[in-house]
């Protein structure tokens, strides 16, 4: 296998899942994988569901390999760097499902117990057949399932089966789980960040007590991977976040604001801006105005630009 | 499935209530688990206060609910609302017959995902127009996610709560889907009411207590008189009628399943006096409250034997 090099290519791939319900997917013909064994690989911001249509080929998580092939389902992890490539002069045809589960679960579980549960599945992969692990197959099976057919109350229905899927998974020993990783440098800050958005970080800090890097070299580093300061990527996932409580109506916004671990309402307005374009309140009006804000959309490949972040 | 008229009907009828845990009301009662089963010689019509959904495994057996009767097979399973009258009995010469029991209580278990109480379409459980029969080959997948359910139940693993009201909400989902007669939008409506979310929170939780149309509107931080009109606007009536509507509902609730006075009934859900009450509820329903029990409820309840049965979890 060829070391990795990530530098200069899209290696994170950050998926800009709807705010309000924070799922979409791959259906359709278009996703087809080839025998290329040359690409970089990737990681996720969210969790990744994949379904085996046809073919067969390998694949390289982290420092783990394998091979899958026609019907089976993987299950990836946010923050596991892996690729895969069809076996030689074959292709084999994927479906995906995205979806983020700290968003997702963020009113229902207790702080405490998501964050438990997410921790847990921080570094999980798995390949998942028929045979060896049923349940889990049977979760999946529906999971997809369900959001090709889309009769009324899927997104209740798909909302109940992923709180399953990630308990059962997380409890399952056969998934591979990873702690050493080429990588752990970035997955440490980025879980940091994920856990304390909502105090006052330093990247100074960060680089320090995660890395063991110098400031500088690490904002280099992590811009050269993430294709995103580290500064961008902080307030990028605050107003992520403040955004479900603002389309909740859940506080007034300067609480929202400071809640998601901006110190000035003006630096949380003016990234808003930056981000999405409008101020906080046109953006709820829009969406409260948006009938299919909860609609779980299916991306076919010529509309995939809109979905990538940048 | 086939129904008839039943011509005699027992006596005897008893109020199985299941003290379930606030947290997670889910009891299984199964033939091969510790937990006790009840197996009379005679089946005793009885009720409960909770959905209970049976399963046939093996033998064939008789369903009997109010004055109907339904032939289940191996591999059926049925929903019964909470306070149906019914009991089920073994038919057919010896052979072998195995049935297992889930009770849950919907609104307490989705809390979670639903922290304003579930959603007005999931309320066909809450009609008695049941029992809802299905068999394994027609609804492969319910049945799959019940079977699911209930390994997740016996198995005890850790997590299993939070498995069980995964699927417990996919299932209500499914349910609800093939349940309801008319086709579904309405899951529309939540979408445009976001701004009004926290005080119709409160008012699902506080609808006992006295409310004021200025308490409710700072909640969603809105002046009074926006409040109103957006409140309006969005559900289509005004925020008093809608909180007198849901106390109303509650208090049906209580007068159906329950043995408190008519006077405890107002009080508990809201209403200033008693006559406060009966000209609401008049004015709603065009009929007083005493009466709509005696109508409604499908139990007569003379003669009732009450068995509590506290779960050991």
């Amino acid at each position: 296998m060829q070391k990795l090099n990530a530098s200069n290519e899209n290696f994170y791939r950050h998926y800009n899942l709807p705010l309000v319900f924070p799922c979409i997917t791959f259906f359709g013909e278009h996703w087809v994988l080839d025998d290329n064994t040359d690409r970089i690989p990737h990681f996720h911001n969210c969790i990744e569901l994949g379904y085996c249509k046809c073919g067969s080929g390998n694949f390289l998580a982290e420092n783990q390999s394998g091979t899958f092939h026609q019907g089976q389902y993987s299950f990836i992890s946010g923050n596991i760097t892996h690729k895969f490539y069809a076996a030689p002069g074959t292709n084999s045809q994927w479906e995906y499902v995205y979806f983020d589960p700290y968003l997702l679960f963020r009113n229902v579980l207790p702080q405490e117990e998501l964050d438990k549960l997410l921790q847990r599945l921080m570094h999980y992969f798995g390949m998942i057949d028929a045979k060896e692990l049923p349940d889990l197959y049977f979760l999946m099976e529906r999971i997809f399932d369900i959001l090709h057919q889309k009769k009324p109350y899927y997104q209740d229905s798909i909302k109940g089966l992923f709180l399953s899927l990630l308990m059962l998974a997380s409890r399952n020993p056969s998934l591979y789980h990873f702690t050493e990783s080429e990588f752990q440098w970035l997955y440490t800050a980025i879980s940091y960040i994920h856990g304390n958005y909502n105090h006052k970080l330093s990247i100074a800090e960060i680089a320090d007590c995660c890395c063991n890097l110098s400031e500088s070299h690490f904002r280099k580093k992590f811009t050269q991977t993430m294709l995103i300061s580290p500064l961008d990527y902080i307030n990028h996932l605050r107003i992520r976040i403040a955004c479900q409580a603002i389309y909740y109506n859940e506080k007034p916004i300067n609480e929202i604001a400071s809640d998601v671990g901006f110190t000035t309402l003006s630096s949380f307005n003016r990234n808003f801006q930056a981000l999405l374009h409008c101020s906080p309140s046109e953006w709820r009006k829009q969406q409260s105005a948006n009938k299919d804000a909860l609609e779980i959309v299916s991306v076919e490949a010529h509309e995939v630009q809109d979905i990538f972040l940048r | 499935m086939q129904k008839k008229k039943q011509t005699d009907t027992p006596i005897a009828l008893e109020f199985r209530e299941y003290k379930l845990s606030d947290d997670f009301p889910v009891l299984v009662l199964s033939p091969h688990g510790s937990k006790p089963t009840f197996r009379e010689e005679t089946p005793k019509f009885h009720f409960h206060n909770c959905i209970e959904i049976g399963f046939c495994y093996e033998g064939e057996h008789l369903l009997t609910f109010d004055n109907q009767e339904y032939r289940l097979q191996a591999g059926d399973f049925f929903v019964l609302s909470p306070y149906s009258m019914h009991y089920v009995n073994h038919i057919g010469e010896q052979g072998s017959f195995c049935c297992e029991y889930l009770y849950l209580k919907p609104v307490e278990l989705l809390k979670d995902f639903y922290p304003l109480d579930i959603p007005a379409e999931m309320h066909w459980y809450r009609n008695s127009d049941c029992p809802f029969v299905f068999s394994k080959e027609a609804y492969p997948h319910i049945y799959k996610l019940l079977m699911l359910l209930l390994k997740e139940y016996h198995s005890r693993m850790e997590g299993y709560q939070l498995v069980i009201k995964g699927l417990a909400q996919s299932l209500m989902a499914e349910l609800t889907r093939e349940l309801s007669t008319q086709t579904a939008d309405s899951s529309d409506k939540f979408n445009n009411i976001s701004t009004l979310l926290p005080a119709l929170k409160l008012i699902h939780s506080d609808y006992g207590q006295i409310l004021r149309l200025s308490m409710l509107a700072e909640k969603c931080h809105l002046s009074a008189s926006a409040f109103h009109t957006l409140f309006l606007e969005q559900l289509g009536e005004s925020p008093g009628k809608y909180l007198t509507r849901i106390r109303l509902e509650k208090s049906c609730e209580l007068l159906y399943g329950t043995e408190l006075s008519v006077l405890d009934i107002a009080i508990e859900t809201g209403f200033s006096s008693l006559s406060n009450f009966y000209r609401c509820f008049h004015d709603s329903y065009q009929i007083s409250p005493k009466k709509w029990r005696d109508t409604y409820r499908s139990i007569q309840k003379r003669d009732v034997s009450h068995s509590l049965f506290h779960p050991a979890n």
